[in-house]
């Protein structure tokens, strides 16, 4: 007997997906998913292999592998996910993902691409020819790229030892359309960021991180608590804790961090600790300067306060008659308005020291203490080198917009990522006008990005996340123009 | 030079005085003493010359160090702006502080979380 059922079977099944490895260019919508090999699946690999289990438990021993290749074919991203990753096995883990494609919506192509360059960050010792893989199957995931293909170049840059770029990279998929960034993508992101941030003891960023993220709420917020007991914040409880392991089944990975959290919170060490040795310095420059030399000890959260304290001390330091007939004395030889000109040079110097560590320390401006003339210094530095920041970067955007250089895909987002990332943080320091400023600098700039990379470049995804973030922004300081306008580009679609 | 790329405490961690392990109402004999005798002990290797202290901690003294400290405490004009940084002599009680006891962190996260090869 002829098994023509099975035959037609297996040709339609290599008829569809040969269709779909040239490219599924007929697909009706941009965000469709790929159900081919679901449709193969119920229709085809589910029948044959309760055929063989059948047979399995009728003592055909013959039909033992067939089973267990049917049963993996029936579930392709749980068994690449625990077995070829694991491994490290690039190539076959990313076969398996192709499989998994209705896991990865309307970027399979960046599934693959993520699970063999997930599979390369866990190989031991990975091949060049590996690698070679890895990098071929990006190549790949870059036309157009979404939501999968940046965590896959995430996790590449992981692999190479780079894990800035793996952190702005991984992060950045929360501003994408979720269309084109699938739900997979998402969580596989966020938990790669929050294991980062964790092995790093970085846990206020595992705080931003949970809350930010998307795709694994119950992980997230098991980070988010804990977090919230290492850091002894106010009513983070025992009970809440326990909850969100609980509904994380992740229970075996994450016991010892439930261990760690569980028990008592560090004493919070505060200012008052400070205070205790601050009072040694007999004149106004000596306790000025034990102010400035103590913030280089300063613990995370009282930046704003230590910041203010050492400001004050100086403006009571460079106004203190005995400071100027100290520094007269020490100039004597010099000439008659050396010792003036000393202490505005220190007060520059100060300014600048001041200035630079409340960048490096990401101090907010508005928490500063007002009414000091070192504050209003440091604070109007600190706007000035976010200003220039911004203002350089978007300026080389533009030249190079100009010249019509393109970068790679990967490299394109990377780009916008700098620049999102330089006014986040001039307005999280420096408030609604430097915020207002940043966004008149990168305005034009970035909606010329985006516009060349949709309309020209096909990069829709990428430009799409740009016009999103505009849109935010022209909405809280933008004008009605700038909203319509980004509202018309966002509606374009991704 | 733009902020972001300064050393935050370079005036309290490289100031002349502190790197001749001076004060600033030294005499210039004392600046040269002082110097040639830290740049023979750096050249014989010992211990005691390798390292000095400032406000903001310990920091490694080297031969070009002395020698530009040196230099610097020649001329009134750097001279009196390194002596007003040095108003504070090193070591002082709030410098020595204790940091606030940050939580500690998780390094194996990655591994338990399937993002790393153990070991």
């Amino acid at each position: 007997m002829i098994p023509f059922g099975a035959i037609i079977g297996v040709i339609v099944a290599l008829r569809l997906l040969s269709r779909n490895q040239e490219g599924q260019s007929q697909q009706a919508s941009p965000y469709a998913t790929n159900s081919s090999y679901l449709f193969l699946t119920i229709v085809l690999v589910i029948p044959s292999t309760l055929f063989t289990l059948f047979g399995l438990l009728a003592g055909v021993w013959f039909f033992a592998p067939f089973t267990l290749l049917g049963i993996a074919l029936c579930f392709p991203w749980t068994v690449a996910r625990h077995v070829f990753i694991p491994l490290g096995w690039p190539r076959w883990a990313s076969r398996f993902s192709y499989l998994a494609m209705m896991s990865w919506g309307s970027d399979a192509r960046g599934g693959q691409a993520l699970a063999a360059a997930w599979a390369l960050l866990r190989a031991r010792n990975p091949s060049a020819e590996a690698r070679a893989y890895v990098e071929a199957k990006l190549e790949a995931a870059d036309s157009p790229l979404r939501g999968a293909g940046i965590v896959a170049h995430g996790l590449m840059a992981a692999s190479r030892g780079d894990l800035e770029t793996a952190r702005v990279l991984c992060r950045s998929v929360s501003l994408l359309d979720r269309r084109v960034a699938p739900r997979l993508a998402r969580k596989l992101a966020l938990e790669w960021c929050l294991a980062d941030a964790a092995a790093h003891g970085r846990w206020r960023e595992v705080l931003v991180i949970s809350q930010k993220g998307s795709g694994s709420y119950s992980l997230a917020a098991f980070f988010r608590a804990s977090a919230r007991r290492l850091l002894a914040e106010p009513h983070a409880g025992r009970v809440v804790l326990i909850s969100w392991w609980v509904l994380a089944l992740r229970w075996w990975a994450t016991w010892p961090l439930l261990k760690r959290a569980w028990r008592t919170p560090p004493r919070r060490a505060s200012l008052l600790d400070l205070e205790a040795g601050e009072t040694q310095a007999a004149d106004r420059l000596a306790r000025a300067l034990e102010l400035h030399a103590a913030l280089a000890r300063v613990p995370a959260g009282h930046e704003a306060l230590a910041l203010s304290a050492a400001a004050v001390a100086w403006d009571e330091a460079l106004d203190s008659s005995k400071v100027h007939d100290l520094a007269a004395e020490r100039a004597q030889g010099v000439g008659p308005l050396a010792g003036a000109e000393a202490l505005d040079v220190l007060g520059d110097e100060v300014a600048e020291e001041l200035a630079a560590w409340a960048l490096a320390r990401e101090v907010k401006l508005a928490q500063l203490e007002p009414g000091s003339d070192m504050v209003e210094n440091v604070a109007y530095r600190v706007r000035n080198e976010l200003l220039e920041r911004i203002e350089s970067a978007a300026q080389d955007m533009t030249y190079r917009l100009a010249e019509r250089r393109p970068l790679p895909s990967e490299e394109e987002w990377r780009h916008f990522l700098a620049l999102q990332h330089q006014c986040t943080l001039a307005t999280s320091l420096g408030g609604l006008e430097v915020r207002r400023l940043a966004f008149d600098a990168v305005n034009v700039p970035l909606c010329n990005l985006g516009a060349w990379l949709f309309n020209e470049r096909q990069e829709k995804a990428i430009a799409n996340g740009m016009f999103r973030w505009l849109l935010e922004e022209s909405r809280d300081v933008g004008t009605e123009e700038d909203c319509r306008r980004y509202q018309n580009n966002v509606g374009c679609g991704a | 030079m733009s902020l972001s790329e300064k050393d935050v405490f370079a005036r309290l961690k490289e100031n002349a005085f502190h790197v001749l392990g001076l004060r600033p109402s030294c005499t210039r004999m004392e600046v040269e003493r002082e110097g040639q005798k830290l740049l023979a002990m750096l050249e014989l290797g010992l211990s005691e010359a390798a390292h000095y202290d400032t406000p903001v901690g310990r920091m490694p003294r080297t031969a070009e160090l002395v020698r530009a400290s040196m230099a610097t405490l020649r001329d009134p004009t750097t001279r009196l702006q390194h002596a007003l940084w040095a108003q504070l002599p090193p070591g002082t009680p709030a410098a020595q502080v204790p940091a606030k006891e940050e939580p500690a962190s998780w390094p194996e996260a990655p591994v338990r979380l399937g993002w790393r090869r153990p070991g």
